[in-house]
């Protein structure tokens, strides 16, 4: 068989050097400053209800709300339960 | 109210303020910039945050940084100033570790293990890493790795 680069061999993580020296930056590990953003989900007080409107204005007067975001802001629908709707 | 207090931090003797309330494990975070420990459970169940306080490993989320005044701490990022060391090296050859969130702290309970005890069994090992959850790659590269080097270093 020929001598092959790699097939046959131990190949060692690319990152677990820093891993095991404490150098891996994980996301909590990260400093996003003073301009990070929270985000915060409200949800639906039925259980099993028809979406006829959503009313955002009174939650976007609040202070420092940058934006609210709903169903409507994003065109798709998706997801394992979506052929039940 | 804060207080002033002074640590040795890998070697390196810092001053910080601390708040009464403050956990060791936020003021190394936080204050100090030593990201190596990490917040697993924040409660003492996981020990990804394992420090060397005076030599001996603690879990920096339960301990408050106001006690440790005048204490020298070694996180993992101090466990060896000089480049990863041989077990940091069998850990990466035997891919022990798979996400790395736990090594921090396995590493620190390893190294406290073999500074007291260079022939473990493997019962010691077990015994010693009980108190660090790993939820990706099991135990036994883990263990396998720990007993390696410390044949290893036995040879030497």
């Amino acid at each position: 068989m020929n001598d092959y680069k790699f097939i046959g061999k131990p190949v060692s993580r690319i990152d677990g050097l820093e891993k095991v020296t404490g150098a891996a930056i994980y996301v909590d590990d990260m400093d996003f400053g003073p301009n990070l953003l929270h985000a915060e989900v409200v949800e639906s007080p039925h259980a099993n209800a028809i979406i006829k409107s959503i009313d955002t204005t009174e939650a976007a007067k609040l202070p420092g709300v940058v934006k609210v975001v709903t169903g409507r802001d994003f065109p798709l629908k998706f997801g394992l339960y979506m052929k039940d709707r | 109210m804060k207080r002033s207090i002074e640590i040795t931090l890998n070697g390196e003797k810092r001053a910080v303020e601390v708040e009464p309330n403050d956990t060791l494990l936020e003021v190394l975070r936080e204050k100090m910039g030593a990201k190596g420990p990490k917040v697993g459970c924040d409660r003492g169940d996981c020990g990804t945050c394992n420090v060397l306080l005076d030599g001996m490993s603690v879990r920096s989320c339960l301990i408050l940084a106001i006690e440790t005044d005048g204490s020298e701490i070694v996180s993992i990022e101090g466990l060896c100033p000089d480049g990863p060391g041989p077990l940091q090296d069998v850990f990466v050859k035997n891919n022990a570790f798979q996400c790395g969130f736990c090594a921090p702290g396995i590493t620190v309970s390893a190294m406290e293990l073999l500074n007291n005890n260079p022939e473990p069994t493997r019962e010691d090992v077990v015994e010693a890493i009980s108190g660090n959850l790993c939820r990706c790659t099991g135990y036994t590269p883990i263990i396998d790795s720990i007993l390696e080097v410390s044949k290893k270093e036995k040879s030497r």
